[in-house]
């Protein structure tokens, strides 16, 4: 992942974090091959970023948009919003405390919540543009640099 | 029309329960979209419109949350196909002992089969059947009520368009009943 450092600005700390194009996969974690009697989504994650404000009141707010390419050649954009609870002093660790936190052999990790959308003109896919879905998922964080993220999709139905 | 039976549902299986929501808005048309406003022009003191579904004093950890939505405003954009529809918006919730609660959301409508059909062409009142499915992030500077702001949220509901209120230029009605569940 790369980032951009936008800095501190009223509120908090903004910091933009970008998906590795590519290097990324979707994927149904069973491996099943349809979900909720539709197709399941497998592909790559070609473009993608996170607009984050990391608040003063220990509160990380993402804001993602990126763009999945199925092994079919479907093109599916996400979008959602979240937050990352990070914690008593979830700031003051994040930003501004030495040393930073996450090592590389006692990475920080942490929960994210998130509610994406879905939008596609693909056919097989435009049941996942009717469902509103959750989203679980873990941050590592290594030196407080973002380095991975996971995340567990669910439909809300 | 049965607003309740996604509580019937949901209640008994789920231990992260926060809080409900049952307003009349009104859904009027507006371009391609829709607009859904809701304003509290009188003053409620016994019947809160923002309350836990049990009369509990305890959610959780927590005093329940009782009070009223002062004001909602939320936008719905129908797919060009189909009969779910985006869904997002703000409400002011100013709870009974004064805090006022910012909730923004969005999330979808999903209408009755043909929903979206009959709300544009039908000629006599539509009753109109949606689910609806939030993510709800809270907002608040009171300190007793910031645990909210920390949690992540989703709602879970039902709404109606329930026909012509006034003139077609005043829109539907929009009964609204939500459900509010923490994910963390």
């Amino acid at each position: 992942m790369s980032r951009e450092e936008v800095g501190f600005v009223p509120g908090g700390v903004r910091v933009n974090v970008f998906a590795t194009p590519d290097e990324t996969r979707v994927y149904h974690a069973l491996g099943e091959r349809t979900v909720l009697e539709n197709r399941a989504l497998a592909g790559t994650i070609v473009w993608g970023g996170d607009w984050a404000l990391i608040r003063e009141d220990d509160i990380g707010h993402v804001n993602v948009k990126l763009t999945i390419l199925t092994d079919e050649g479907d093109a599916l954009d996400m979008r959602y919003r979240g937050i990352f609870p990070s914690g008593p002093r979830g700031f003051r660790k994040l930003v501004t405390e030495k040393p930073a936190l996450g090592t590389e052999k006692t990475p920080f990790v942490g929960t994210v919540y998130t509610a994406p959308w879905f939008d596609t003109t693909s056919a097989k896919y435009r049941w996942l543009t009717e469902t509103q879905c959750i989203g679980i998922g873990k941050i590592t964080i290594v030196d407080s640099v973002i380095r991975r993220a996971t995340f567990d999709v669910y439909a809300m139905d | 029309m049965d607003l309740t039976s996604e509580r019937r549902y949901l209640l008994p299986v789920a231990d992260n329960y926060v809080l409900s929501v049952d307003i009349d808005g009104r859904l009027s048309q507006s371009g391609a979209g829709w607009n859904l406003s809701y304003l509290n022009r009188v003053d409620k003191p016994s019947a809160f419109d923002v309350f836990p579904l049990r009369d509990d004093g305890v959610i959780g950890e927590h005093d329940a949350v009782w009070g009223h939505v002062e004001w909602l405003r939320g936008q719905c954009a129908f797919k060009s196909y189909g009969d779910a529809a985006s869904a997002s918006g703000d409400l002011l919730i100013r709870t009974r002992d004064g805090v006022m609660l910012e909730a923004a959301y969005y999330g979808t409508n999903r209408l009755q089969e043909l929903g979206q059909r009959v709300l544009l062409t039908s000629k006599e009142d539509p009753q109109i059947e949606i689910k609806v499915f939030y993510w709800l992030q809270f907002e608040t500077s009171h300190p007793k009520y910031r645990w909210l702001s920390q949690t992540p949220c989703v709602g879970f509901g039902r709404a109606g368009i329930t026909g012509k209120a006034g003139r077609a230029d005043d829109g539907f009605s929009f009964p609204l009943r939500l459900d509010v569940y923490a994910l963390s």
